[in-house]
């Protein structure tokens, strides 16, 4: 029908901009800000390299930039292919930040005890020591287990082995990275309840035997608790909408 | 050429394209191609994330500079790298080998 042809036609439409192609891709893209931001970088720089060779070539501005953005396909498609290296990054930067901040924690509350002269082999105070130290020992044991899965399945060795080239795909990401995902979640919900049990004994104390507690210690490992849990959950939300498909 | 009938190749040929020196991935998608005639025309989101799976392998090095103005990644074979090309041009020539002696015709024997 020659009224197709009018205006809000496609032919009518505006030719796309390299700058929202970008947008398109950066807000389709799972994984730590700092390597998503890098990939955003670097397609930028090979988009104006793609147009400039065009128009190099002799073809006008808008249509070299039209066929430099056909030729990097749509941002949906090139967002998944980066899934799974996306995803396996936020995986190891999860798991590499959980492990940073576990000696501090660990300072802190170890601190806390010392100072407040508790232990568990101490009456009446012992309470419920005697049940936390084990369990935390148990969630640490369990958070270097799953950061030893996360490492080992998303390092050269794993990347090098003979048939991990073809693994992951857009469409599925690779047993390998959605393992790392689900370790690096586990590890972050383990820490979060690391710091919930800390909490809890914190507050029994407090409320069964107040003034057995060294405040000041107390205080300070209660408020690095207060601000890892939350930050612990959500990276483990992260790591596995990583993994999801691309929107 | 589609990229699914590369894929077990890709890494092999991504290596051998920055086996002269160190290229930006566009640069690297354009060297394919031209190597290939044309044959090997692989998409960016082939490419790029490729390129990103053999840094993280410690197979190629990238490093960002400015150009023009610009962020540009540029990317090149590190020592491991070399050795795994070595690697694939030994494996490839034993499959190339054993296919074509599979497939081409046998020379008819010559008449007595």
């Amino acid at each position: 029908m020659a009224g197709g042809d009018l205006a809000g036609s496609p032919a009518a439409a505006p030719a796309p901009s390299v700058e929202g192609w970008l947008t398109d891709l950066a807000g389709r893209l799972a994984g730590p800000r700092r390597v998503r931001d890098a990939v955003v970088a670097e397609l930028e720089d090979g988009l104006l390299e793609a147009v400039e060779a065009r128009t190099a070539a002799g073809l006008a501005e808008p249509a070299a930039r039209a066929a430099a953005l056909a030729e990097f396909g749509d941002p949906a498609t090139v967002a998944a292919a980066f899934r799974p290296g996306l995803a396996a990054r936020q995986a190891r930067a999860t798991v590499s930040g959980l492990l940073r901040s576990g000696p501090l924690l660990g300072l802190c509350w170890g601190a806390t005890l010392l100072a407040s002269g508790v232990t568990p082999w101490q009456r009446p105070h012992a309470g419920p020591l005697t049940v936390a130290l084990p369990l935390i020992a148990l969630l640490v044991v369990m958070i270097w287990l799953a950061a030893l899965v996360t490492f080992a399945t998303t390092g050269r060795l794993a990347l090098r082995r003979p048939g991990s080239a073809g693994a992951d795909s857009p469409q599925q990401v690779s047993t390998d990275v959605r393992l790392a995902a689900y370790a690096a979640a586990g590890a972050g919900l383990v820490c979060a309840a690391l710091d919930l049990t800390g909490l809890t004994t914190l507050a029994w104390f407090t409320a069964t035997a107040p003034g057995a507690v060294a405040a000041a210690p107390a205080a300070l490992a209660a408020a690095a608790s207060l601000v890892r849990l939350p930050a612990a959950a959500l990276a483990s939300r992260r790591c596995l909408a990583a993994t999801r498909p691309v929107g | 050429m589609r990229a699914e009938v590369l894929k077990g190749h890709l890494d092999a040929l991504l290596l051998a394209v920055l086996e002269e020196g160190p290229r930006h991935g566009y640069a690297v998608i354009e060297a394919l191609r031209a190597a290939s005639a044309g044959r090997f025309d692989l998409p960016t989101g082939t490419v790029y994330p490729a390129l990103h799976r053999l840094e993280r392998a410690g197979l190629l090095r990238g490093r960002w500079s400015t150009v023009g103005g610009r962020r540009r990644r540029t990317y090149e074979l590190t020592a491991a790298g070399r050795r795994a090309l070595s690697q694939e041009r030994g494996a490839w020539k034993e499959f190339a080998a054993a296919v074509s002696a599979l497939l081409e015709p046998a020379p008819w024997p010559a008449a007595t």
